[in-house]
């Protein structure tokens, strides 16, 4: 099956699955999936709009059930809405109308016989094209626009809405790592990996309540290194403990917690990349307390047992060193990749698991799997993405997953953000 | 080939096309079409959903359209659909 029939496919199976869901709830049913053209239906561009999108939906209508779904199609909101479906329709339309990503996404509203309201029955015009003012399907059917054009544009537009603000920054930046696919063990919109544990939705229910909390970075004033650390790591706490209510007790997302506070605490007092290292080594000193401390702890963290056990500190360690030179290298590697954003971030997660000890991979792998996995992953680099679907399933075979390697492109796609941003001032 | 088992794919969402094959109530190929730009399309959507059918050796067969602005390839892809679905 090509690319367009898979999508077709998806579709009718997914016409199906609501007229399922109708009959079982009785109820009007809202569908949120985005509307952009070209290929690449799941990407973090489509999976950031759904997002906040749904959130946004959520917040205005009550709702009985809400679920995902993530295919060829794209990530696919499905929220059961106990109100009448006209009332549902009008609000569903007004967020298309006026929120600043309403334009890419469609929300569909279907009764609860099963019918689509359609926007046309409330006085509201077909949609207009996104670059002329011609009704969209006339562009399409006519082809007046090349593809790179429209999806160049739809970019640019969730973009604007991602430097709104350092929370919705933080929310990009842990969406597209999860979004990326292959990710050799990781978890993906298509699979889990190798964790039997959590799988994308996991992700995504963490990733909207800890992006906020992590933002509070943003608030806190810098009086001395040792009282700004602190300051951070309780906002860690807090948001670990969102973390583990929303994942009901899934760790899926402290190495990120941590790796982003840190980064984003360096680059408050930096605001460039050519100081960032140094500010971000300034702030992981207090961490040398934690390895002072090690044996007055009760329970010590896989983390901790490899650092007595080897003397590997692990991403403290890292931190200690400034991410220096993984995190600089990596952006700057990222940045370089001249292909879409998938592949962009897949490369950069392969140049950094051929680069960083990463103890989650010590812990499932062992030193020597550790070996392999950085060997294989720095010859896979220089080849080109035909070979990653057997680097992948060997992967899986080994139940290797490079956690830390996937906190790191997390923390460089952040911090990509923070610098582009950060050079529209000047 | 005359179709003689009805069928249907496709979905009723936008830029889709609800393709049903029934078989045919008078002799050849009858095309009926609802769509959403039929007064700028309709022609041409006819034309592709024709050609698709005389493609694959339909001779006999009704083909109901419901058409909210789906593109040529996506029409053909579904007139296939059920033309396979109905065989």
């Amino acid at each position: 099956m090509t690319v367009s029939t898979d999508l077709l496919f998806s579709r009718e199976e997914r016409a199906k699955f609501q007229e399922k869901l109708i009959k079982q709830w009785k109820l009007p049913l809202i569908v949120i999936k985005a509307n952009m053209p070209g290929k690449h239906k799941y990407d973090p561009f489509s999976l950031y709009a759904v997002t906040i999108i749904a959130q946004e939906v959520l917040s205005i209508i009550p709702s009985v059930h809400v679920l995902r779904q993530h295919t060829a199609e794209g990530c696919i909101v499905f929220v059961v809405c106990p109100q009448e479906s006209l009332s549902l329709k009008r609000k569903m339309l007004d967020i298309e109308e006026n929120h600043s990503l309403g334009r890419i996404i469609d929300i569909d509203v279907l009764n609860e016989k099963g019918d689509l309201l359609s926007r046309r029955d409330f006085g509201y015009s077909i949609r207009s094209c996104y670059l002329c003012d011609r009704p969209a399907y006339q562009c399409s059917r006519n082809q007046t626009h090349p593809v790179e054009d429209i999806e160049s544009h739809i970019h640019s537009r969730i973009l604007d809405h991602v430097q709104s603000s350092l929370k919705y920054q933080i929310t990009f930046a842990l969406l597209a790592e999860v979004s990326a696919h292959p990710k050799f063990g990781l978890v993906t919109p298509f699979g889990s990996g190798i964790h039997k544990d959590m799988n994308i939705d996991t992700f995504i229910d963490s990733i909207m309540v800890i992006s906020g909390e992590i933002a509070k970075a943003n608030e806190l004033i810098f009086h001395d290194w040792t009282s700004y650390f602190d300051a951070l790591r309780a906002i860690g706490k807090v948001a670990e403990k969102k973390m583990f209510d929303s994942t009901n007790g899934i760790n899926t997302h402290k190495g990120a917690i941590f790796t982003l506070l840190m980064v984003i605490g360096g680059w408050q007092l930096s605001r460039t990349l050519g100081m960032l290292t140094e500010k971000i080594q300034e702030l992981a000193v207090s961490l040398i307390r934690d390895f002072e401390d090690i044996h007055r702890k009760s329970e010590l963290t896989e983390g901790e047992m490899q650092y007595l056990a080897s003397g590997n500190k692990g991403v403290r360690g890292l931190a200690l060193s400034g991410f220096s030179p993984h995190l600089m290298d990596a952006l700057e590697f990222y940045r370089m990749v001249d292909a879409d954003i998938n592949e962009k971030m897949v490369r950069t997660l392969l140049f950094l698991m051929s680069r960083l000890d990463d103890t989650t991979v010590i812990k499932r792998m062992g030193e020597g799997g550790l070996k392999w996995l950085k060997e294989q992953s720095k010859i896979i680099l220089k080849k080109d993405i035909d070979f990653w679907v057997d680097f992948d399933y060997q992967c899986h075979q080994r139940n290797c997953s490079a956690g830390g390697s996937a906190d790191m492109l997390s923390a460089v796609i952040l911090l990509d953000l923070l610098e582009k941003k950060e050079r529209e001032f000047l | 080939m005359k179709i003689t088992k009805p069928a249907q794919a496709g979905t009723m969402e936008s830029n889709d096309i609800y393709v049903q094959l029934l078989p045919a109530e008078g002799e050849g190929i009858e095309i009926r079409l609802k769509s959403v730009v039929i007064k700028q399309f309709g022609k041409q959507i006819r034309k592709v959903a024709l050609e698709t059918l005389q493609n694959m050796g339909i001779t006999e067969c009704l083909c109901l359209l419901d058409d909210k602005g789906a593109l040529d390839y996506t029409i053909a892809a579904r007139i296939e659909s059920a033309v396979k679905r109905s065989l």
